[in-house]
């Protein structure tokens, strides 16, 4: 026979380990717990990388001698992943934190603006 | 500031080399692919015919015993700063301890690294560079060694990394490196066939190729006339043929006298290309006439124009809005 306090710990140890359903035998006793599952922890959004200056937007691997970086890559902190141009110099960008590069928000020679925002990485936790 | 770790040896120390001294028999040394070098400087801030470190074999390897700017311009190689790739053509900040590494070269056969305010080398008759025949210039008259510091001639601590696209080595799905040609003195002494060929075959460079010149093999090259000639001016760009048929390129380090029949000569704002040509790559050769190789030698001098200014469009620009 489960006591009320019994039952009371077991369904905060549930919450606190979210379980959602919790099934004991104890010699003739049975007892069935459910608790309805938790909505997930909502994802933190994807970290924006913003060009730094107003120029044509180059991405990385096309004449520079790097790897092309596409969409689902992992990046590590202060890799290169494009440039913006002016008219001949560069000014690059680089990955502010480790992650997955998720969206490339712009495409090869276009105008942006400083601010702009040209990737989107989901940075590690 | 920068110290090799491991470096293969022929890496030297070059500026735009010691012109004025062809009638004393010292040629021009200098950079083999001025372009290069004048990139990297201009990245830096620095006077573009600064001294900067040429290096033709990789892997190499320094550390930084010093926070400072550096620049790389060149082949790309795989370099990274502690681990992190870096653009062939790249100039920015390293901190004392991280290391700078060189791999492999690839597209290219140079890589020139600058440092603020140019190498800091003693100046000798009105160069920098390494006039390695003769053993003086550059970094104590030599090559570079493991264990050897660099210095900078200017403090710089750090700058924004800033970048530039090198024009391509070859046109677009090309195989063959073209090379722009005057006709040379001896031109005409050619039989017909062997100038079809050389203009319109391509020769391919031989591992027997340096600073002083590149040897290339390809159609044979015989010449109408007959006899000797005597030695006469020579001058990095000059295509010499020997006995042999096969012709070669004097590049930086030439002699300044030859007596081989010349079948061409290059011009100067192509020679940045033989530079960075690896053996068994192919070059082929174009005539054109003087005012086409004027017209080739105002196109670069628009093209470091436009460099200079979009520079300094980039450094104020992220000044004022940083």
């Amino acid at each position: 026979m489960f006591s009320d306090t019994d039952k009371s710990r077991l369904i905060a140890a549930m919450r606190r380990t979210g379980t959602t359903r919790l099934e004991i035998e104890c010699g003739d006793d049975f007892l069935t717990l459910g608790l309805k599952p938790n909505a997930r922890v909502k994802a933190a959004p994807p970290m924006i990388v913003k060009s730094p200056a107003l120029g044509r937007f180059v991405g990385c691997g096309a004449d520079d001698g790097l790897t092309v970086v596409c969409s689902g890559e992992r990046v590590s902190a202060g890799q290169v992943l494009g440039y913006v141009g002016l008219d001949g110099a560069r000014v690059q960008m680089c990955a502010p934190k480790s992650g997955v590069l998720v969206g490339n928000c712009t495409q090869e020679n276009q105008i942006v603006g400083f601010g702009d925002p040209l990737f989107l990485i989901e940075a590690d936790t | 500031m920068i110290e090799v770790l491991s470096i293969p040896p022929l890496a030297t120390v070059q500026d735009l080399g010691r012109i004025g001294h062809w009638r004393q028999g010292l040629g021009r040394a200098g950079a083999m692919d001025p372009l290069a070098l004048r990139v990297a400087n201009l990245l830096l801030g620095n006077d573009e015919g600064a001294a900067a470190l040429e290096i033709p074999l990789t892997p190499a390897r320094f550390v930084f015993t010093q926070d400072t700017a550096v620049s790389l311009v060149g082949a790309a190689c795989d370099a990274t700063l502690d681990g992190m790739a870096l653009p062939r053509c790249w100039a920015g900040s390293a901190t004392a301890g991280q290391e700078l590494s060189l791999g492999a070269m690839r597209d290219g056969a140079r890589v020139y690294l600058g440092l603020p305010g140019g190498i800091d080398v003693a100046k000798v008759l009105g160069s920098r560079s390494t006039q390695l025949r003769e053993g003086f210039g550059g970094f104590e008259g030599r090559v570079l060694a493991s264990g050897d510091c660099l210095n900078g001639a200017a403090p710089c601590s750090g700058m924004v990394p800033i970048s530039y696209a090198l024009p391509a080595l070859r046109e677009q799905n090309a195989a063959d490196i073209v090379l722009r040609v005057l006709p040379s003195s001896e031109t005409q002494e050619f039989s017909a066939a062997s100038l079809a060929a050389f203009f319109d075959q391509p020769y391919t460079v031989t591992p027997a190729s340096n600073r002083q010149g590149f040897r290339l093999a390809g159609p044979e090259l015989l010449r109408d006339a007959h006899g000797e000639l005597r030695s006469h001016g020579i001058a990095p760009g000059i295509v010499q043929v020997p006995g042999g048929g096969q012709p070669i390129i004097q590049l930086a380090d030439s002699a300044t006298m030859g007596g081989y029949p010349k079948i061409a000569c290059v011009i100067e704002p192509d020679l940045w290309r033989i530079a960075q040509a690896r053996p068994g790559d192919t070059l082929r050769f174009t005539r054109i006439d003087l005012a086409q190789a004027r017209d080739a030698e105002c196109a670069q001098m628009t093209m470091f124009d436009d460099l200079r200014r979009s520079i300094a469009q980039v450094r104020h620009l992220l000044k004022t809005w940083s």
